[in-house]
């Protein structure tokens, strides 16, 4: 792989990392401060509505952390510059924990909410879905030894799950109104109170920086490891 | 030339005793398993009966997924079909056709007559038939993509269900819906673009 | 034909060359053996002659034209993956072999120039390393092709099988075929040239 970055650059990220890491600290603090003190209990849930404020930013990173891989991936094809297949390998575990984390806390949301860990909620299901690509996505990157192969096998897979996402999203939903009828929705309310929308949205912030910053750590990472990989082929 | 490639890997699926007596026997034996473990209940025997042709074509895909680039490529035929003279797009279809001949084509010839079992009259099976008929030939699709994609690949058996599972959901839910043919021919359609292009891209770099 | 010249011939991988500069000319009728330690790109150059990789730069010529790669009516290429279904039989993989080069062909003639007629119907995977190669070197002859490449054929074979098979290339040199051999060890054969990679 022919990467064109610079020690110089790679250091850029290092220092901007530090400054990246105080920053979701205390968005963080914020963002839990004012959704577990400030904002008010949801009127039917109570307090166990809190975990939204942890569930629904990461759900909604989740997708936006495939469509980064996704657009890496395409990228790759477009130019033809292995940094993008970097990127694309880089965010994907990331996204794939951010995944999990949905999923766990959606269960958790749900055993107060309908009295079960989990329902096969159109939502839920698609969510578990999306962590499969991910995982396939890995591990089919780390299972071809040729790490130039690799990464292009693996960014053709990256555009085959996009383009399957909203497949999936689709006939999952097409699936859900088929067997259940709609009697459970989370957001009992359709329009969300403002005492709740701005803890979050901080929440989603902080969860957007902790993604940033450890995409960079990955990244930075991952264009050390290439650089040492083609100093030892020369 | 196109021919000849079809009839040498329905040959050779034969030499490698997977006739369709074979094929045909392992569809059948996942089929009896319903019965032993929902009892003998005709009505809910005629319900999982839908949704276990699918669970076993998806099995027999997923066991003779080898068979379409990764065998070929091991061994060094691979070389020698790039070589045939025949565009790389003919031969993905015929590996295609061939793969769905030896592996599809018993499934879905068997499935009105082992319905009779599940009581279902023939008139009944046939959409049945029909959404297997159309969404078999997706899931071949998707199969040679990703038995090309993982052609370099180490440890691959559990990859390549881990990799094709979430591609095949949208086809198995369509799929035991009687009335989805309409959305199953879109879904397929779907999957040979995608599959072509993703087929020819890895076996472009697999070839060097 | 008559000669067959390579111009500048070079490969990369990424930024990572496998050779690069390389040219010679050979006249139909001869051998060239083209040797090198491993890793050289011995293997890769046969290969991109055969047209499985695109040459990065470089031109191939064919009695003064220059020729594509991807058309396989010139070369003919056995390398070091053997071809070989391992639990079928010698005879069945004829068969399939028969329908990938769209030839039809003489099963026990074909045998007897390799002189493997007595393991018809053994399956592959019990002939010894020997026999293996001799079998994947049989591919030769079904495909009347003007040029042979091929990588490494002397490994496994006992010195019987060597004269042997130097005879069959000498026959084939005679009738104006073209071959192209790379090797590790020194053959006692009178190639036309030697490069070393």
């Amino acid at each position: 792989m022919n990467l064109k970055i610079s020690n110089n650059q790679i250091t850029y990220i290092r220092k901007a990392n530090l400054y990246l890491i105080s920053l979701t600290l205390l968005t963080f603090i914020i963002g839990l401060y004012f959704s577990l003190l400030v904002s008010p209990p949801d009127y039917i849930q109570g307090d166990s509505m809190r975990i939204m404020y942890i569930h629904v930013p990461s759900a909604w990173l989740s997708l936006f952390s495939y469509t980064i891989l996704a657009a890496s991936c395409v990228a790759w094809f477009v130019y033809r510059n292995p940094i993008f297949n970097l990127i694309a390998k880089s965010i994907a575990p990331i996204g794939a924990a951010l995944t999990l984390i949905a999923l766990v806390t959606g269960s958790i949301w749900g055993k107060p909410t309908w009295g079960v860990w989990w329902v096969w909620d159109a939502r839920l299901t698609s969510m578990l879905i999306l962590f499969f690509l991910y995982l396939a996505y890995i591990l089919l990157w780390q299972s071809i030894s040729n790490q130039e192969t690799a990464s292009k096998i693996s960014a053709a897979l990256g555009i085959i799950g996009f383009i399957n996402i909203p497949i999936i999203k689709f006939s999952v939903d097409w699936w859900n109104t088929l067997h259940q009828p709609a009697s459970i929705s989370k957001l009992s309310s359709p329009s969300i109170d403002i005492n709740m929308l701005i803890p979050l949205l901080i929440m989603t912030l902080g969860y957007m920086l902790f993604l940033i910053t450890l995409f960079l750590i990955k990244l930075r990472t991952e264009i050390i490891d290439q650089k040492i990989l083609r100093l030892s082929i020369k | 030339m196109f021919l000849n490639l079809i009839m040498r890997d329905i040959k050779l699926a034969f030499f490698t005793s997977t006739s369709f007596l074979i094929t045909a026997s392992f569809f059948l034996l996942i089929l009896i398993l319903i019965p032993f473990i929902f009892g003998s209940e005709i009505g809910l025997l005629k319900v999982m009966f839908q949704g276990l042709i699918w669970i076993a074509l998806v099995l027999s895909i997923l066991l003779t997924l080898t068979r379409i680039f990764n065998s070929d490529y091991d061994d060094g035929n691979l070389d020698i079909i790039f070589r045939s003279g025949t565009s790389l797009e003919l031969i993905i279809c015929a590996k295609y056709i061939a793969y769905w001949i030896t592996i599809c084509m018993p499934l879905i010839v068997l499935v009105p007559f082992v319905a009779q079992a599940f009581n279902y009259s023939f008139v009944q099976a046939f959409p049945i038939v029909l959404n297997l008929l159309i969404g078999s030939f997706g899931m071949v699709f998707i199969a040679t993509c990703v038995s090309a994609l993982t052609l370099g690949a180490k440890r691959t058996t559990f990859l390549k269900g881990i990799i094709i599972i979430p591609l095949y959901v949208p086809f198995i839910i369509f799929g035991v819906d009687a009335s989805s043919w309409p959305i199953l021919i879109g879904l397929s359609l779907i999957a040979f673009v995608v599959s072509i292009y993703a087929t020819i891209y890895s076996l472009r770099l697999y070839g060097e | 034909m008559e000669k067959l010249s390579i111009k500048n011939l070079a490969c990369k991988r990424g930024s990572r060359i496998i050779f690069d500069n390389i040219s010679f000319e050979v006249k139909s009728g001869q051998t060239f053996l083209i040797k090198g330690s491993n890793g050289s790109g011995k293997t890769s150059l046969m290969r991109t002659l055969a047209g499985y990789i695109e040459p990065h730069e470089g031109e191939i010529f064919i009695d003064g034209k220059n020729i594509d790669t991807s058309d396989n009516s010139y070369f003919q290429f056995i390398g070091e993956k053997n071809a070989l279904k391992n639990n079928l039989s010698v005879k069945k993989n004829i068969i399939l072999w028969s329908l990938l080069f769209n030839a039809s062909i003489d099963i026990d003639d074909l045998l007897k120039k390799f002189d493997l007629t007595n393991c018809i119907n053994q399956d592959v995977e019990t002939l010894s390393d020997g026999q293996k190669k001799r079998l994947s070197l049989s591919k030769l002859f079904l495909h009347q092709k003007p040029i042979w490449l091929l990588d490494e054929p002397y490994v496994f074979l006992d010195e019987q099988n060597t004269i042997d098979l130097n005879k069959k290339i000498s026959r084939f040199n005679l009738e104006g075929g073209l071959v192209i051999i790379t090797s590790n060890i020194d053959i006692d054969f009178p190639f036309s040239e030697r490069v070393i990679l």
